[in-house]
């Protein structure tokens, strides 16, 4: 069995031209990627030999090779970008790949097309709703993009890689729930259920610091905790109840700590609670660089913590809603909405302003300008009576646009 | 932590120990194994006119090696195909039904894994099944007439149940073990026919349905004699030496295999690209 100590990497120099022979090296073949340079220095006793790749821009993979030479070399972690060294002569990348990229995506049944033209693409960190009516296409499009369904036009990129062609390694940094409620062997418990994930999934996970973890009942313990299951741990999961259940399934879900999420009606059938649950979870996923896709109906719910919303209708992407730029709108009850208005619009940190008796709303650069704006009011001598955020109501968004549509 | 055990992802010993513990789950699994314990048990009861209707040989019954061979006689025909058909199609059909199938799609195991991996615990339940009924009918056998030198047969070689003479334990042993075995051949294909329907209808009942159909199709087919050696239901007595079809144990072997390769093939074929 190989260990590896990651962070026992000292000197790493991977980076450079990929080999232009065309004569490849066993390793390339198996991987389809070209290998890089061997790494210098490691200090593991366990290996003898270790190989590092890029598969896509800023991705770096490490082979290894356990200390009989006769073994296969096998993919063994990815690089930290601090272990990587950019050499003086390459320009240095900016350009963030999106963890899910959808390209031109079609779906037709027979000759029903059920999904047509869907372009999007999920930055890390991201939180991207898919809204639309019932046969919108929304589970079409996350079966589509987790691989599960094979599409008819357009492809989908994970991470770079293609999640139809490039085999099961491009899973490897995925965890979906693509059925409400998650589905379990029944005659299993929540825990055994957890651990045969677990071990389809490799044994191993990545934390975000690219250090490999494993995949143990310590860690099995530790997303049923996170998703208070842990009293349930060992009764069959024919016995738990629907929330119980979602819960499970995104205990299944993050086991691996994936890099994307995604998620079918992640809070159906679940109460208040368990909502909220699932909302600090995903939030806390995503502040550490997960990107997550979810299908909801909920979207009031949805808007307070996803920052792009994918309206859907007919199979076809009607619209994609960037909330992050529509929360920073203030609105002002005023006795002159129109002159409150007039004063607003000339200021420089206020990008549009405009009156809808009793308030004028003001879409402003940033939280930080509400207490300027309020001055500005009172200078110009108008009354204030009160001041808060006009939250973006999403739910009255969609409807216009579904109906519209 | 900043040290792993790596293991190769989705390693083939984790889906093969989930595929079998799936296996063992099925209602239908355990009803088969349940059914394969107690046909010996009632044989060993039934009236020897009666079994020897049955079999179409005059039989009476003296020893505790003959009654493997007879419940393989009783069995193989009809009920054991029946069983291997519905609990191979429920292998691929029961997960559909669980909404299972897609949560191990999503982990980085390859779609040809899965598909050999749950042929594979296909093939082995007819063994399964196999086993006890061999074991069952020793152990009633054993009980009721002993394991002793007998001049007869096990049923299972030349001669039938009346034997050329006098028979060893040993002998029979051999005789039984062989017989069994292939029986487990004869049905592997039975098995891959119930996961090539699974895969392709994602349903229990169909898959079922269509590979039962199969069979009494293929034994329709057997009018056409130029088709008879390339039909798999004329090769599923090959556990017998007493055959009513006249191929050699070698061609029914050869082309029983041929057979499950095709299914594991076509299994593999068809679920690379499925659609969920």
């Amino acid at each position: 069995m190989l260990k590896v100590l990651i962070a026992s990497f000292t000197t790493v120099n991977v980076l450079g031209q990929c080999k232009t022979s065309t004569k490849q090296t066993r390793l390339e073949r198996k991987y389809k990627q070209c290998v890089l340079g061997k790494v210098k220095s490691f200090s593991g006793d366990f290996l003898t030999t270790a190989q590092a790749a890029r598969p896509s821009k800023n991705k770096f993979q490490i082979f290894c090779q356990a200390k009989n030479p006769r073994e296969p070399f096998t993919e063994c972690g990815m690089l930290p970008d601090s272990m990587t060294s950019t050499p003086a002569s390459a320009p240095p990348s900016t350009a963030i790949v999106p963890a899910v990229s959808a390209i031109n995506l079609g779906k037709k049944y027979g000759k029903i097309p059920v999904l047509e033209g869907v372009n999007f693409n999920v930055l890390p960190g991201q939180v991207y709703a898919l809204a639309g009516p019932n046969g919108a296409g929304k589970t079409t499009l996350i079966r589509l993009i987790t691989g599960l369904s094979f599409p008819t036009s357009g492809k989908v990129l994970l991470n770079g890689e293609d999640v139809h062609t490039g085999g099961p390694r491009v899973r490897r940094f995925m965890g979906a729930v693509v059925e409400a409620p998650a589905a379990f062997y029944p005659h299993l418990t929540g825990r055994e259920n957890l651990e045969a994930h677990a071990r389809l999934a490799g044994g191993v996970g990545i934390g975000n610091d690219g250090v490999l973890f494993k995949l143990d009942s310590a860690r099995v313990r530790e997303v049923l905790t996170l998703t208070e299951l842990l009293r349930m741990q060992d009764r069959k999961v024919g016995e738990y109840s629907l929330g119980q259940r979602q819960r499970l399934g995104l205990a299944g879900a993050i086991l691996a700590n994936p890099k994307v999420l995604i998620l079918d009606e992640p809070t159906s059938g679940l109460d208040p609670l368990g909502i909220g649950l699932i909302h600090r979870i995903l939030s806390s996923m995503a502040s550490s660089g997960t990107a997550t896709i979810l299908s909801t109906h909920h979207l009031r719910e949805v808007s307070s913590y996803a920052h792009k919303v994918c309206i859907l209708g007919g199979g076809r992407l009607l619209e994609e809603v960037d909330l992050s730029t529509r929360q920073s709108a203030y609105r002002f009850r005023v006795d002159d909405p129109a002159k409150a208005a007039a004063a607003l619009s000339t200021q420089p940190f206020v990008t549009r302003a405009y009156a809808r008796p009793p308030y004028t709303i003001a879409h402003l650069e940033g939280e930080m300008h509400a207490p300027a704006a309020i001055r500005v009011l009172a200078l110009e001598g108008v009354r204030i009576f009160e001041a808060a955020p006009d939250l973006f109501d999403l739910y009255e968004y969609y409807r216009e646009r579904v109906e519209r549509s | 932590m900043t040290q792993a055990n790596i293991k190769l992802p989705g390693s083939g010993y984790g889906l093969l120990q989930l595929e079998f513990r799936k296996l063992i789950g099925f209602r239908s699994v355990r009803l088969g194994l349940i059914v394969a314990f107690f046909i010996p048990i009632l044989l060993i009861f039934a009236p020897d006119d009666g079994l020897s209707q049955v079999v179409g040989a005059n039989l009476i019954l003296v020893s505790g090696w003959q009654v493997p061979g007879l419940t393989l006689f009783i069995v193989m025909p009809f009920l054991l195909p029946l069983l291997v058909a519905v609990t191979c199609a429920e292998i691929v059909g029961g997960e559909v039904a669980w909404g299972t199938l897609a949560p191990l799609l999503l982990r980085p195991v390859s779609r040809t894994r899965i598909a050999l991996s749950k042929l594979l615990v296909a093939v082995l339940y007819p063994l399964m099944l196999l086993l006890v009924t061999l074991l069952s009918s020793l152990l009633i056998g054993g009980l009721r007439f002993g394991f002793g030198s007998f001049f007869g047969g096990t049923g299972l070689s030349e001669g039938g149940f009346n034997g050329i003479g006098n028979l060893e334990p040993l002998t029979a042993l051999f005789e039984l073990t062989r017989a069994y075995l292939i029986a487990g051949l004869v049905l592997a294909p039975i098995a891959g026919l119930g996961i090539v329907f699974g895969i392709l209808y994602m349903n229990t009942a169909a898959a079922a349905l269509a590979s039962v159909a199969s069979i009494i199709l293929m034994r329709l087919l057997a009018v056409f004699t130029w088709l008879k050696p390339l039909l798999l239901t004329e090769h599923l007595d090959a556990y017998s030496p007493v055959r009513t079809s006249h191929f050699k144990i070698e061609q029914s072997l050869i082309l029983l295999l041929m057979y499950t390769i095709a299914c594991a093939v076509a299994s593999v074929a068809l679920f690379e690209r499925k659609d969920l």
